[in-house]
This record gives C-alpha cells, structure tokens and sequence, in this order.
C-alpha cells in the first residue's frame, strides 16, 4: 500500500463516559512482561556455568500506559472534562489515531485507570492537562479490515 | 466544543493560601496522584507449570496525594508583607485554592502542607522562589460543574 503518515491530527481517546478533550500530544507504552529469568544450575563437578531459562517461563506482568497531554480551556469548568476525570477508576477505553477514517488503528483495553493527572498552570503561556492512563495488562488493537 | 486556548496571564488565575491572595507567582503546578496499581503477587506453587500471577487482592498498597508547586519571583519588600511568601510557616497546613479562570475550574484542597519555599538566592537579578505544599493522603478536589 502506499504509506499515510499519522500526524496526529484526528486522534481521539475515550476514557468511559468521558471524551479527553483538546489532545496535543498522547504517548502510549505497552510493555511486555520481563523475560524468562537464566536460572544458574551450575554444579560442584562443572568447569563452566551451566544456565538455565526458567522452565515457568516469565515472572512478571504486561503493562500498558496511555499518557494524554492536552490544552486546557478557559471554558473547562462548563465543559466538565479533563479535570474531572476521577482517579483509579476503572474503565474500558479506546485509542483512535484518526477519529472517523475509515480503518484507523484503535486500541482498546477494558480497565485503564487515570493514575495521575498533572495541570501546569503558566502566566502567560498556555495551561496543560497531563492525564496518565494505567494497567497492569495490554490493550487489544483493532484487526485489519 | 470550540477550544478556546487557556492562559494563565489572560484568564485571572488567583492562588489562595489561608486567607491570602499569594502575590509574584508565575507557574503553579498541580500534581494529583492515585492510588498505585495493585502490585503483582506471585502465587506460583509446586504444581504449577508456569508463573501463576495475581493482582494484590488488597488493591493498591498506597494512598492518593498531591502536590503543589508555584514558581515565581520574591518581592524585595516580601517581609512587610503579613501575607507574602515569608509570613507562611513551614509544615502548618493551608487550605489552598487554585481558581484557574473567574468563570472557570477551581481545585481546593483544605489541609495543604507548605513544605519548603525553595528561595534561590540571587546575587545580582531577581530571587526566585519554588514553593511546595503537599498532602499525603489526598488528591485535592476540582470544583463541580456549572
């Protein structure tokens, strides 16, 4: 296919009933659980190590972690959305990197939490919202078409 | 909606401490905090063939708090000013109110603790400050809606 590049532009994320408003900028990490620990199995009689993977695989978790930095509005408080957001709450919530093209890629995972929420109140530049999104598992992206 | 662009130069953002207007700021941050996630526990027993993981049944093993930082710059007459920077007593608690527009949100939180006013002491410029307050078990709360 002929590459479209993300700019970005129409990307929207969903948390619940609340639509995060005025994204500038949305940074998601899906991290995969740590790799099978090299257990040392090494014996008395061995000239060298002897290692092995630990035969129950991984000792750990996936993790994922959507953060969402977005302009506040003079007019937030009739708006009634980024600020108020509650915090370890739970939610099924989606990712879309082109809100309204047909076969966008979406990312959807059902328990994100807002974990932390950084408002940065400047004199004269403009105020942000950065919403921090977290999991201890991954999201699921949308099949091909 | 129609994004109207927030600035706090604009928008008639006050910072109340106690019962004071506090003067000089220049950025406020406020950082609110959840719970962590639950952590992870490792209930693996001898039968099992792979790692057996389950989230901490407790929830998450902490408490939601805050943090408010102001940057700004100290006026040379601060100590006759009864409601200044210097008239607040380290580790007393202040109700704070962040009112971000006239009209617009405002985030409160009553038992703010001012912990250290981080003065850097300038020579031959201005003084600059970097105030912290905190609270360690709460997050701080945004007005309601109109």
């Amino acid at each position: 296919m002929s590459q479209t590049e993300f700019t970005g532009r129409l990307q929207e994320v969903i948390h619940g009933t609340y639509t995060v408003e005025s994204l500038n900028k949305v940074a998601l990490s899906e991290t995969d659980g740590p790799d099978a620990a090299q257990l040392d199995i090494t014996r008395y009689d061995h000239t060298v190590y002897t290692k092995l993977t630990d035969p129950l695989g991984s000792n750990g978790t996936d993790k994922t972690s959507l953060t969402c930095t977005c302009w506040a509005s003079t007019a937030s408080y009739a708006d009634s959305k980024n600020s108020k957001i509650p915090l370890n709450t739970p939610a099924s919530t989606t990712y879309d990197m082109a809100k309204g093209t047909t076969n966008a890629n979406t990312l959807t995972h059902s328990t994100l939490q807002l974990t932390k929420r950084v408002t940065k109140i400047p004199f004269k530049d403009f105020a942000t919202h950065e919403l921090t999104f977290e999991a201890n598992a991954l999201g699921t992206w949308d099949s091909p078409a | 909606m129609a994004l109207e662009k927030y600035t706090g130069k604009s928008a008639g953002t006050t910072l109340d401490v106690g019962s004071n207007i506090m003067p000089g700021w220049d950025e406020i941050t406020i950082e609110e905090n959840g719970r962590p996630l639950p952590a992870t526990k490792d209930v693996t027993d001898a039968e099992d063939t792979a790692y057996s993981l389950v989230d901490d049944p407790l929830g998450g093993d902490g408490a939601p708090n805050c943090v408010l930082t102001v940057k700004g710059f100290i006026s040379v007459t601060d100590h006759q000013d009864t409601n200044g920077w210097l008239a607040l007593a380290k580790g007393t608690a202040y109700a704070v109110v962040v009112t971000v527009k006239a009209l617009g949100d405002t985030w409160t939180q009553a038992d703010m603790v001012f912990k250290d006013l981080g003065l850097g002491a300038a020579v031959a410029e201005v003084m600059p400050f970097n105030a912290k307050f905190t609270h360690s078990t709460l997050a701080g709360a945004w007005s309601t809606d109109a």
